[in-house]
């Protein structure tokens, strides 16, 4: 009898744990299956006694990319917008009309040619011919239309098709796209990453949704799949209009722990890790890995609080902290000295930078800060940089904060948080400095209307009029402006932000990859764009 | 009749448990600071559209409202999808349950595994070289955190001496780091719990019974002892499973597998709140049914305790 | 049993002799001595009754008969133990296994602890079948536990029963089972009755009087009950500070003409019915410390009648027809 009961009790509990597991098994089969995907390098690293990395090159066909962000939306001009993440597998699955190089340059993608009229409203550009979309259909006028006028209307459109009014179909292969004002900055939106053309008869079909989840481009690549949080799929597109990659699959693999990534890629069992430490990367001692940087598109920058009731109010505290930073010692601290200073808060890459010589410099000077701290009203107040907790721009923050108590500031507080709340308290503009990578997709000096805007998303009801109306229409010059004339507007507007000292421009920050050895084609973009198009293995 | 009556009895006990780790979550997470639809759009969206995704959200909504319209959700099964990209929240969680299930139930294996022989060694030949070698290891063990222990194993063991992969799953060559990684702290307790345990009970009247009966040391211990200081071990297991899941954020994140920690964890950080609820309704089962399996197994192993009364 | 293992028996039908037996608790403390210079015989079938106060060191005699002392703490340091020819403190431990539970049988104090909780009352007296009769086949074994529950008035039917579910006397029973179902020739029973109350008490000693006759162990009960004594055994041996201080039969000692004088104080100490009396009368004084070993006489310190020999000099044993007496007092008078 007793027995009986074991029995029963054990058939219960067994059937228990059997019911936990099983339920999971049949979807665990696909996700099972999707992160098996392993390249037989890894079996093959085990055997070698060498750089585990160099036998791993041994496949020939596919790349393994380690990142800590995973792209999941590869819609770009949907609903849900999209970000820097997204973009790893939206630049592979899409073309733009023109197209983003490593170094910040532009040149033709599926447009061959682009024109501006006179008064820089209309761009009419000219679209390639036979370019297929990976379900067959030819790209035409009608998709850049669409995508256009999708793009736009969507979060981030007004970001990015800066100005945008409407598009017109002149033909098949021609369309103009016409501005409200006139904005010189235009190209790089048309590139950027809300640019990726898509099939408009495929998205009449599917709709918004479909298109999420089954993405259609004419991109070198095309999507397979993907598994949240552990991977993407992209396979290469044969017909690719310039012809067919030498990668043949490429998987995106998230991998949140940054010390696993680089001992992955030492290990064979990644091919690319993306955006590594710099520390880590100069402290690599393997054959069989190699790294790359590039400077990137955006800057880093100490953005100071001159509006709200505080000690940033004062110029001439603004002025002594601005005299106060040692920018060598900073660069140190975030990029172990391997970025290069910034003198204004532009980078060299941008269109419209001005030319060294043709602008204030705001010297490093202790003295001066004194002295300039002396004639404030600082009275020991508390003054928080913001930044976003863990990252390097904490680092760059403490350095400060050290540098201006050796002047007498001693209420310095580094108020570093994590990304929501970052967020959140960035949005509500009471932070009295922040520091952070102004990466800008627009590669133009333009973008220094982000902390100067009179008209951008921040609510000018809730905060009065944020900034200095003289910047505002100076960046409105300049956006009028076309080619080369466009320096000195720049210049002007840089020099009024050393004047008043608004900002304290740091460092141009630094794009960074690290790689197989053997993998041919990588290079480092400046905007952080990894084009596996162009990959291939030795 | 009484074991399934049992059953039923702690399974439905499981409700008011999750009702109120839910409310409570739901609460704290709509305190956090950040705001979803700001995030899901992007910094630069307009305060239409941000307003308009709210709306679409139900977040203008007040809290009771929302808590009470996800839980009804929940009562359909319908757990929602994510608000980071629209997949189904239980087949997001299923999907991933297995990974996290399998190197908790491997880490717990061979923590028991080694642990018990250890810690009943040890107790066996007390204050021997072998009882202070194992307890300090253990201790080490124990003081080791596992970001830390973790990044040197790979090192050692993948980088090294090529022995393992790095990291993430697929043959069983993935799992024996990230088990063993998360089953060190299990093991340092196995050990001193079994090695407690099994002093206790050779100190006991009946096992001095059994000696003057003529049975060897062997069987005193084996047959015995070992039965009766399973019980504190089997509810030390019970104990110890619902922070090896804890725990597994940590490993999954070193060792990049797509488990249930690292779910949650991302979905913490961008407060994706159909995410966590639904994780956290799920583990709240799992363990609450992986205690009611200890306790079941307790009962079989102690004939003191009877589900009948 | 063959002619060679009688080699050193002095009288043929004493099945246990224990001579100048000293045993010590090694603590982290101090070294407890327990016996001091135990000497005690037993004939084959005698009830012998061992009796003393709480520390005298009654457990550890019979614990050190199995060589059962707590391993690393215990240790016999002098002495001999003859079971039967055999001395036991030279045997190798597999010889003790195969003793313990089939030739010399131990039931202890307390039948609440003494029984495994997660093991079968059947299985476990079983067990001592399984443990020394491997070649017994099963539906013997099970008879023969069959039968010795019936005997000690537990119905069989109950033997898949574990012990939590029997009271505290079925208890015992079980465990006078499990001590007698190998039809042991020796049974050492420490205060097996102690911790039951007066009515079962008298009903477990009448079941093992019952199973001696059936079986024809020998007995040494345990106690520091002197009614129990008198009740259940034939002779009796006084232990004192680790020593035996008067033996003989119960006749002898229970006339009270001569007595050692703690063996006096002990019986003083039972109230008397016929007389009225305001207080007791204890025996002065307390045992001595067990961690110095005494000089003279282990018992001179609370001696009515100690003198100063007693205090320098340890006593030898006075004998007359079988009955022995440890103290100067006597040995005085004869005139040794």
């Amino acid at each position: 009898m007793k027995r009986m009961k074991k029995v029963t009790a054990m058939l219960i509990t067994a059937s228990m744990l059997f019911g936990l597991c099983a339920c999971g098994d049949s979807s665990a089969d696909n996700a099972g299956q999707g992160a098996e995907t392993q390249t037989p390098a890894q079996e093959s690293a085990a055997d070698e006694t060498g750089s585990a990395a160099e036998a791993a090159a041994g496949t020939k066909d596919t790349v393994i990319l380690a990142t800590s962000g995973e792209p999941y939306r590869f819609f770009a001009q949907g609903s849900q917008s999209c970000a820097g993440d997204d973009n790893l597998a939206l630049s592979n699955i899409y073309d733009c009309l023109l197209f983003l190089e490593p170094d910040g340059s532009l040149s033709p993608a599926l447009a061959e040619s682009y024109d501006v009229s006179e008064d820089g409203l209309t761009y009419t550009f000219h679209l390639r011919k036979g370019v297929k979309f990976h379900n067959g259909e030819e790209m035409t006028a009608e998709d850049v239309k669409m995508t256009f006028d999708t793009g736009a209307a969507g979060p981030i459109g007004s970001a990015l098709f800066v100005n945008y009014d409407s598009c017109d179909i002149v033909d098949d292969y021609t369309v103009d796209i016409h501005l409200t004002s006139a904005y010189a900055a235009f190209p790089y939106g048309v590139a950027s990453r809300i640019g990726g053309i898509f099939c408009k008869s495929y998205y009449d079909e599917v709709g918004e949704e479909g298109y999420y989840a089954a993405p259609v481009g004419t991109g070198p690549y095309k999507f397979v799949e993907y598994v949240k949080g552990d991977h993407t799929t992209l396979e290469a597109n044969e017909d690719y209009w310039r012809g067919t990659p030498a990668v043949k699959k490429v998987v995106i693999q998230t991998v949140a722990d940054t010390n696993t990534q680089i001992l992955g890629l030492q290990n064979g069992d990644y091919d690319v890790v993306r955006d590594p430490a710099i520390d880590v990367c100069l402290r690599l001692d393997d054959p069989g890995v190699t790294w790359a940087k590039e400077n990137s598109v955006g800057r880093v920058t100490m953005y100071m609080n001159s509006w709200k009731e505080g000690p940033g109010k004062d110029i001439n505290f603004r002025k002594a902290i601005q005299a106060a930073v040692n920018k060598d010692d900073v660069n140190e601290a975030m990029y172990s000295g391997e970025a290069e200073i910034l003198d204004i808060d532009v980078c060299a890459s941008y269109g419209g930078c001005p030319d060294a010589g043709t602008y204030q410099v705001a010297a490093y000077d202790v003295e001066a800060a004194k002295q300039y701290l002396a004639d404030s009203n600082y009275d020991g107040s508390e003054w928080k940089i913001l930044v976003q907790s863990g990252s390097r721009y904490e680092n760059g923050a403490k350095v400060i904060q050290a540098q201006l108590m050796s002047i007498g500031i001693t209420s310095c507080v580094v108020d570093a948080k994590d990304n929501a709340s970052y967020m959140e308290e960035y949005k509500a503009r009471e932070w009295d400095a922040i520091i952070a990578d102004n990466l800008s997709s627009v590669v133009d000096a333009d973008s220094l209307m982000t902390y100067h805007s009179m008209e951008s998303w921040w609510d000018p009801a809730v905060q009065g009029s944020p900034r200095d109306p003289e910047i505002w229409e100076l960046i409105q010059e300049g956006r009028a402006t076309q080619g080369d004339a466009r320096k000195p507007v720049y210049a002007k507007i840089c020099d009024i932000i050393t004047e008043e000292a608004y900002d304290v421009p740091l460092v141009n920050s630094v794009v960074t990859v690290a790689y197989n050895t053997k993998l041919k084609g990588m290079q480092a973009h400046c905007l952080g764009n990894y084009n596996f198009y162009y990959y291939s293995w030795e | 009749m009484s074991w399934l009556k049992y059953t039923l009895k702690r399974l439905l006990m499981l409700i008011p448990v999750i009702i109120c780790v839910t409310f409570i979550l739901y609460v704290i997470l709509s305190f956090a600071p950040g705001n979803v639809a700001w995030q899901i759009l992007g910094e630069d969206a307009t305060q239409e559209q941000i307003a308009q995704l709210e709306a679409e959200m139900g977040l203008d909504q007040p809290l009771l409202v929302r808590y009470g319209k996800y839980m009804l959700g929940v009562c359909r099964l319908d757990f929602g999808t994510s608000w980071f990209g629209g997949e189904d929240i239980a087949k997001l969680f299923l999907g991933r349950l297995p990974f996290t299930l399998l190197v908790a139930v491997l880490s717990i294996l061979f923590a028991v595994a080694l642990g018990c022989p250890l810690g009943i060694g040890s107790a066996i030949k007390q204050y021997s070289l072998m009882d202070y070698g194992v307890s300090f290891v253990a201790m080490l063990l124990t003081s080791m955190p596992a970001f830390w222990l973790g990044t040197m194993c790979q090192i050692l063991f993948c980088l090294t001496l090529k022995w393992l992969p790095v990291s993430g799953v697929g043959t069983w060559k993935h799992y024996v780091l990230p088990s063993v990684i998360l089953g060190a702290n299990t093991l340092a307790s196995m050990i001193r719990m079994s090695r407690t345990s099994l002093l206790d009970v050779i100190r006991q009247d009946y096992i001095r019974t059994a000696r003057a009966k003529g049975a060897s040391e062997w069987k005193v211990i084996m047959h015995h002892a070992m039965r009766n200081s399973l019980i504190p071990i089997v509810t030390q297991i019970g104990i110890t499973f619902a922070g090896v899941i804890a725990g597994a954020v940590v490993t999954e994140n070193i060792f990049a597998i797509p488990g249930v920690g690292v779910l949650l964890i991302n979905a913490v950080k961008a407060r994706d709140v159909p995410i966590v609820m639904g994780t956290v309704i799920f583990v709240t089962i799992i363990v609450g049914m992986i205690n009611l399996v200890v306790d079941i197994v307790c009962a079989l192993i102690d004939p003191r305790i009877d589900f009948a009364s | 049993m063959s002619e060679e293992r009688k080699n050193g028996a002095r009288e043929s039908d004493n099945l246990l002799e224990i001579s100048d037996l000293h045993v010590q608790y090694n603590t982290d403390d101090a070294v407890v001595h327990a016996l001091n210079g135990l000497s005690l015989k037993v004939k084959k079938g005698a009830k012998l009754g061992l009796v003393g106060e709480t520390g005298a060191g009654k457990t550890t005699l019979a614990l050190s008969v199995l060589r059962l002392l707590p391993a690393g703490v215990g240790e016999i340091t002098e002495g001999s133990i003859i079971y039967d020819g055999d001395d036991l403190l030279k045997q190798p431990e597999s010889f003790m296994l195969g003793l313990r539970g089939e030739k010399i049988s131990m039931i202890f104090q307390d039948p609440m602890t003494s029984l495994n909780p997660t093991h079968t009352v059947g299985d476990q007296i079983l067990e001592v079948l399984d443990l020394h009769f491997h070649e017994m086949p099963r539906e013997e074994k099970n008879r023969k536990v069959d039968d010795i529950l019936t005997l000690v008035g537990i119905p069989p039917a109950r033997k898949n029963e574990f012990p939590h579910q029997f009271s505290g006397g079925m208890k015992q029973r079980i465990v006078i089972a499990m001590a007698l179902v190998a039809e042991p020739e020796l049974l050492l029973a420490d205060e097996p009755t102690t911790a039951l109350d007066v009515t079962i008490q008298a009903q477990i000693l009448e079941l093992m009087r019952d199973l001696k006759e059936k079986y024809n162990s020998a007995v040494i009960l345990i106690t520091h009950d002197l009614g129990v004594v008198a009740q259940f055994c034939d002779s009796v041996a006084v232990v004192y500070g680790g020593r035996v201080v008067e033996y003989g039969t119960v006749e002898q000692i229970y006339a009270r003409e001569k007595n050692h004088p703690y063996t006096a104080g002990l019986f003083n100490c039972i109230p008397d019915l016929s007389v009225k009396a305001e207080r007791l009368t204890p025996i002065e004084g307390r045992m001595a410390d067990p961690r110095v070993v005494a000089q003279g006489c282990c018992f001179a310190e609370r001696c009515k009648h100690c003198t100063e020999i007693c205090k320098s000099r340890a006593p030898s044993a006075y004998e007359e027809d079988g009955h022995g007496i440890l103290c100067h007092l006597f040995t005085k008078k004869e005139g040794a």
